[in-house]
């Protein structure tokens, strides 16, 4: 009976874990499953094997699938300059690439191990705001380096925490949109 | 539809899984079994069936799963970043902001 | 900036986690060791002990998280106890010597359990070391 009623749960779960929206949720769902099949195993008169499918299944691999889910995005941050758009120079390239706040976005996505990719864009800066494809728009103005982040992403507010807690060399500021706003 | 055609798949593995359960006394294959049964115990000295069959019986199948083992963490320690990496990238930035005064 | 995330990232301590897996550190190394030397007595065996032994780097690297674990020579141990693990059966089991005395039978199963325990355990903690943890708790530990 109890046997049966873990078996019947076991489906259950997968069923949820491959049904549910959230890819978290999913892996949550999968270390229930472990959790249970160890439970089988107990019922199965095998105690270490139990362990063992409660240590790894819902110990390492959860933890394994959590850090693998988490930095499996590329995050692109899109560069709009209004005078440049349609002849970029070396020295521009150069001078954007170098420059301090870019070098210090990079390395909070380096350090974090997301991957980050720089892409020079020749749309204004509200059809860059609009594109779900950037992740973060930089525009260079008079008193240097403006970033623009989606005030619903948790990384972005965390890049923005990180340079208001501990400063920054350059002078970066940040603006707040939401992309519904612009619209 | 996929719901209920995962659903539906689900329950059928759940049926067959108990209904082999239920009769596999008959379907398993009785000469190997009645010979790891009857013998494992003067060949290996186990006391334990699955242990004789791992490390005796079936040696090649548990020296492959080690090396399966080793196979991804070289594949690990490939492609994932190290620490020498991350001091590249650290010397790198270093010698832009030299450059740039 | 080198600073930034890891003072956010060990401020976060928890004495409760500390205290208890301090507490459970020695006993889940001896039921590790005790699977893994039951291997034939019990349904258990190295692979099983293994992973025990493997949540060991875990919980250590939770509660102290000290970037000294040099998996790359963990993972050096562990490429020599592979070849151990290739080589013994080679010489006991492929060519018969166990099949002939008697006395070596038992003893040639607890061997194999402990190099596949220590294999296992040192590998599955490598690659979680490796993966989960790279660079700190702090760089990737807030899921």
């Amino acid at each position: 009976m109890i046997e049966t009623g873990t078996l019947l749960l076991m489906g259950l779960f997968a069923v949820l874990v491959i049904h549910s929206n959230l890819l978290r949720l999913s892996i949550i769902y999968l270390a229930i499953f472990s959790l249970l099949s160890s439970f089988l195993y107990l019922i199965y008169a095998a105690p270490e094997l139990a362990i063992a499918e409660a240590v790894i299944g819902s110990g390492l691999v959860t933890l394994l699938y959590l850090a693998a889910l988490k930095r499996n995005r590329v995050y692109t941050v899109a560069v709009v300059s209004d005078e440049h758009r349609d002849h970029l120079t070396d020295h521009y390239l150069n001078h954007v690439e170098r420059s301090k706040a870019l070098t210090e976005i990079r390395d909070f996505f380096v350090r974090r191990e997301y991957e980050v990719q720089t892409v020079f864009v020749s749309e204004t800066l509200e059809e860059a705001l609009q594109d779900p494809a950037y992740d973060l728009v930089v525009a260079e103005d008079e008193e240097g380096f403006a970033t623009y982040t989606d005030d619903e992403s948790y990384v972005m507010l965390e890049l923005e925490l990180m340079f208001q807690m501990h400063g920054t060399d350059s002078a970066l500021r940040f603006i707040r949109y939401s992309p519904e706003a612009v619209l | 539809m996929r719901v209920v055609a995962s659903v539906l798949f689900v329950l059928a593995v759940f049926l067959l899984v108990t209904g082999i359960t239920a009769s596999n006394r008959v379907e398993l294959d009785p000469l190997m079994y009645d010979y790891i049964v009857r013998n494992f115990e003067e060949d290996t000295h186990a006391k334990n069936a699955v242990a004789s069959i791992l490390l005796n019986y079936r040696m090649y199948d548990t020296m492959f799963e080690a090396l399966i083992l080793l196979a991804a963490i070289i594949g690990m320690n490939q492609f994932l970043p190290r620490e020498s990496d991350m001091r590249r990238h650290e010397s790198r930035k270093q010698q832009m902001e030299e450059s740039d005064e | 900036m080198s600073d930034v995330s890891r003072d956010v990232a060990y401020g976060e301590e928890s004495i409760i986690l500390k205290t208890m897996v301090g507490l459970l550190y020695p006993f889940i190394m001896l039921f590790g060791f005790s699977v893994i030397l039951n291997g034939h007595y019990t349904p258990g065996g190295g692979f099983q002990g293994g992973a025990v032994l493997a949540s060991l780097f875990v919980a250590r690297f939770v509660v102290y998280p000290v970037e000294d674990t040099d998996s790359e020579r963990l993972h050096a141990v562990q490429r020599l106890f592979l070849a151990l693990i290739v080589l013994a059966p080679a010489a006991l089991l492929f060519t018969g010597v166990v099949a002939r005395y008697e006395a070596l039978r038992s003893t040639y199963l607890t061997l194999m359990d402990i190099l596949i325990g220590v294999q296992v355990g040192l590998g599955l903690g490598v690659a979680v070391l490796r993966f989960a943890f790279f660079h700190g708790v702090g760089q990737t530990w807030h899921l």
